[in-house]
């Protein structure tokens, strides 16, 4: 390695700054990512971006790889937690895409000690947003979907409702992929409203994809069939089934 | 008939005819709290009790006192009138800052009342309740230890048996009989007929005495000359209901200290106040009272008894933490024999002319500045000092400054029943007075005396710094981690017994939001009360945008003494959005801190605003300047809510400039290794070209 850089540098000096230079921005990528974000910092922010930012609170991410051969629990993987937005962003970037999953997959991001299933006690009483993706606008949508929740709720961006959130979840299915907010406490219809109005607003739904929230409760007693939702933003008459 | 004879000299030879009126207080006082016995090593021909206490042990605790100390007292029960004036009058004293005797017989008063109407009167006159036992907290705390060691006592049975539902249970009967049982053992050593025939020396422990001796009471005539003459003594005179006859010898003769009194109100410290080193006196000075009977060298010990090492010493102990008190003992540690200041000093009506004390006292008694320099600008937490340094009082090894606070903030440095000024008066060796003001007062300054320079500004900086966090401050040795702090704080919530809305200063303190600043520099605001969470986010948007404005009048002498102040503390005084110590780290980091923001170097506002300047207090902590200003959500996220914690909250637009972070790649190595391994089937294949697609997408959303 010594030996092949001495060469070229006694060959020439000029090809050879020229080659070490192109070698350090192609062996890490990070790096020639990095710097257009440093001198970014320099005139900008720079102490912000120096230190890790810690969340409020620690997060797991779990995995469920579709396996009909094994229990629906024994898929369920716990990938990692992390605790820190850059850690978050490490771990995003490394991890597929909600889109790239295989069918039936699942992403679930749950604060520490919250089990992503109904039966977890932080869950039992509660329910879920609900965002059905267009399976037509799957490709534009899924990620975007998904990315933004997962900021809205490792940032703690649902105002002073935090507590009430325990995690979310993505569901990649062919039928049509699903992107959902847990939340703790079903009966809360205020807290779980203005949790969901600001969920429609950071994924940016528009009206004309009502978004239900359903009681877990119900959702396990009634399988196959559409659950009554407990709220809709926007509010309907009739029932939201589709 | 011994008894007689003896207790006829006794009223005699030690009852101070100023002490007439007081005398029934004085009694009470000994039957119902544990000092009676103390004074029983003063004298020893008082060493047993009183006969009413024997009365009392055969009758319903309450009933019997009364009866004992009706004797002397023109009234059995006072009318609700009477009371309420008496409480006035308690008020008043406190209020004042005249700790004398006559508060003291007015508090023994008091218990003595209360304790038959103590019910009544939380019925039907539950604002002055409070307001006197506020005026007893604060007793506490300010007195220097005029009130005498009975006097607190008195103080600290009336606010248990409140707490208690005015029901006095039977262990709490039996604690105040334990002490009253055990510690005349533990002072055997220093007795022996000397006393009597040096008559002059009850002087210094006269108040001791005159309690002891109340005239209707009969004495025995024996001395305890020996051990098992005491236990006979006591068992003759057993306290109080069920323990009648045995007397439980382990517990009378046990000569080992006591387990610490649940003293966590009352100031330990006469340390700054009087001499640098030795310990031992000062404490028995305003602490408990073992050492403070201790009549002197002449008592030397005649008995032999297991507490050969004669004193022992409390230390107060932490709030809520009082069974934790250290207890040291040892021969070193006997008062030394003419130190005036040894002794508690005797309160007028019961001993006569003051000695040399009263001029201690006087020393310690809050100076009158209560002139407020209404120019200083103030934060959250205001600070002014007086002068451009401790004063050293002339002709004592002291020093004396002086600081300014707002009134509201009374509460938070005092503390619940003056716990929290008590660890700042212990941790910091300094004595605090408190000027009185009136109620609706903006301002308060308070009178820091100690033995140097260093113990004052220290305990200013403890202040600043208990204010700020409405938290007590760490004892050393103690728990250091953001969660014991909260639990204490919490603690202290808990045991307010009764409610405090009658002073608005304290009431105010302890219902405070709490600002933390974890070592990792995450900023905690939490409170119980919506719209005190309001007006500290409002204070702290409006600091973050102002800051340092203020300053601008500083004068360059106040400059000076800010600069000075800084020195030593490193916390900001003025804002309430600093971050606050834990650990000597995180002291020291969160001065770095501020170092390199812009306080100490004098750049304003701009310093605050900048990012530049706001550098993170913490190696990995957020910094919560340039976060504030970049995160509209902040002030969303501080909001009140029902359980308010708020800590980090990330716009998106925060959130994905971290993503451009170079931490981010450096981030979890390890990780993202195991989660290859584990699930490879996640990770993405290019692992280079990682989130590409979607800072592309954030960007557009951006823009």
């Amino acid at each position: 390695m010594t030996d092949n850089e001495n060469k070229t540098a006694t060959g020439s000096d000029e090809g050879a700054e020229g080659l070490q230079s192109e070698a350090v921005s192609i062996g890490t990528d990070g790096a020639s990512e990095q710097s257009p974000s440093k001198s970014q910092s320099n005139d900008g922010l720079p102490a912000e971006l120096l230190v890790k930012h810690p969340l409020q609170s620690r997060w797991v991410l779990w995995y469920l790889k579709a396996d009909r051969n094994k229990d629906w629990e024994d898929c369920l993987k716990q990938v990692t937690v992390f605790d820190t937005v850059e850690d978050f962003w490490a771990l995003y970037n490394h991890i597929q895409v909600a889109s790239g999953l295989n069918w039936g997959s699942d992403y679930y991001l749950f604060k520490e000690g919250i089990k992503p299933m109904w039966e977890d006690d932080s869950n039992i009483k509660g329910g879920r947003w609900l965002v059905t993706v267009d399976k037509l606008k799957r490709n534009e949508l899924l990620d975007h979907y998904w990315l933004e929740l997962l900021m809205a709720i490792i940032g703690e961006q649902f105002e002073e409702h935090g507590e009430h959130i325990c995690g979310a979840v993505v569901n990649v299915r062919q039928k049509g992929d699903k992107v959902s907010l847990w939340t703790r406490d079903a009966l809360k219809d205020d807290v779980n409203k203005r949790i969901g109005q600001i969920l429609k607003a950071k994924l940016e739904i528009p009206d004309s994809e009502p978004i239900r929230y359903e009681v877990h409760k119900d959702s396990s007693v009634k399988t196959g069939s559409m659950v009554k939702p407990r709220i809709t933003i926007p509010a309907k008459e009739k029932e939201v089934a589709r | 008939m011994m008894m007689t004879s003896i207790s006829d000299r006794i009223e005699t030879a030690v009852v101070d005819p100023s002490t007439a009126q007081s005398a029934d207080d004085v009694q009470l006082g000994n039957s119902a709290t544990t000092a009676g016995t103390n004074m029983s090593s003063t004298t020893p021909a008082q060493r047993s009790k009183p006969r009413p206490l024997k009365l009392a042990s055969n009758g319903p605790p309450v009933s019997s006192f009364m009866q004992s100390s009706s004797n002397n007292l023109p009234q059995q029960s006072m009318t609700v009138e009477e009371l309420l004036e008496l409480t006035h009058q308690i008020n008043n004293a406190v209020k004042a800052g005249q700790f004398n005797a006559q508060l003291a017989n007015q508090i023994f008063r008091l218990c003595q009342q209360l304790k038959i109407s103590g019910e009544c009167m939380e019925q039907s006159h539950r604002n002055d309740l409070n307001r006197v036992f506020v005026s007893l907290r604060q007793a506490c705390c300010r007195d220097n230890g005029h009130l005498g060691t009975p006097c607190r006592l008195k103080i600290m049975e009336l606010v248990e048996l409140r707490a208690m539902g005015w029901r006095p249970s039977l262990a709490h009967s039996q604690y105040y009989l334990n002490r009253t049982t055990a510690s005349p053992q533990e002072y055997h050593p220093h007795m022996n007929g000397q006393q009597q025939q040096q008559p002059q020396l009850q002087q210094q422990p006269q108040q001791y005495h005159m309690m002891q001796s109340t005239p209707i009471a009969p004495v025995r005539t024996q001395l305890p000359s020996h051990p098992q003459q005491q236990q006979q003594q006591q068992q003759q005179y057993p306290p109080r209901p069920s323990q009648s006859d045995s007397g439980d010898p382990a517990m009378v003769a046990g000569a080992t200290p006591v387990s610490a009194p649940p003293f966590g109100a009352i100031p330990i410290n006469p340390f700054g106040a009087f001499a640098p080193a030795g310990p031992p006196h000062m404490f028995g000075m305003t602490n408990i009272d073992l050492s403070a009977s201790h009549p002197g060298p002449q008592m030397m010990p005649a008995v032999s008894q297991q507490s050969m090492a004669p004193t022992s010493y409390y230390l107060i102990p932490a709030p809520g933490a009082w069974p934790q008190t250290m207890i040291a003992a040892g021969p070193g540690m006997l008062p030394p024999p003419a130190s005036p200041i040894g002794g508690p000093p005797p309160p007028q009506a019961f001993a006569g002319p003051p000695p040399a004390h009263s001029v201690i006292a006087q020393q310690q008694q809050p100076v009158g500045t209560s002139e407020p320099e209404a120019s200083w600008p103030r934060g959250a937490v205001t600070k002014a000092s007086k002068f451009s340094k401790p004063q050293k009082v002339p002709g004592k090894a002291q020093y004396r400054d002086e600081i300014t606070i707002r009134n509201a903030d009374s509460g938070k440095i005092m503390g619940v029943k003056g716990r929290r000024v008590a660890v700042v008066e212990e941790l910091s060796k300094t004595i605090i007075s408190f000027q009185k003001v009136a109620q609706g007062a903006k301002e308060r300054s308070l009178t820091i005396t100690g033995n140097s320079e260093e113990t004052i500004e220290f305990a200013k900086k403890l202040i600043d710094e208990t204010i700020r966090r409405n938290v007590s401050p760490n004892r050393p040795e103690g728990a250091s981690d953001d969660f014991s702090n909260r639990a204490e704080t919490r603690d202290d919530d808990d045991d307010e017994d009764f409610p405090e809305d009658d002073e608005g200063d304290e009431a105010e303190g302890d219902m405070g939001i709490q600002i933390e600043t974890g070592e990792d520099g995450t900023l905690k605001l939490s409170c119980a009360d919506p719209a005190v969470l309001q007006a500290a986010q409002a204070a702290l948007s409006q600091y973050l945008n102002k800051a340092g404005q203020q300053r601008k009048v500083l004068t360059p002498e106040e400059k000076e003494l800010r600069k000075e102040r800084r020195k030593s503390m490193p916390i900001r005084a003025q804002s309430t959005t600093d971050s606050k110590e834990v650990t000597a780290q995180g002291i020291s980091r969160s001065r770095d801190g501020q170092r390199r923001g812009s306080i100490s170097n004098g750049s304003n506002s701009a310093g605050v605003n900048s990012p530049e300047t706001a550098a993170p207090l913490g190696s990995d902590s957020p910094n919560w300047r340039a976060l504030a200003k970049s995160t509209p959500n902040l002030v969303a996220a501080l909001e009140p809510k029902k359980e308010p914690r708020v800590t980090a909250v990330y716009s998106r637009e925060m959130l994905l400039r971290c993503a451009q972070s170079p931490l981010v790649n450096e981030a979890v190595p390890g990780k993202i290794a195991a989660i290859a391994k584990d699930a490879a089937d996640i990770m993405r294949p290019t692992g280079a070209k990682l989130g590409e697609y979607e800072r592309q997408r954030a960007a557009a959303a951006q823009s």
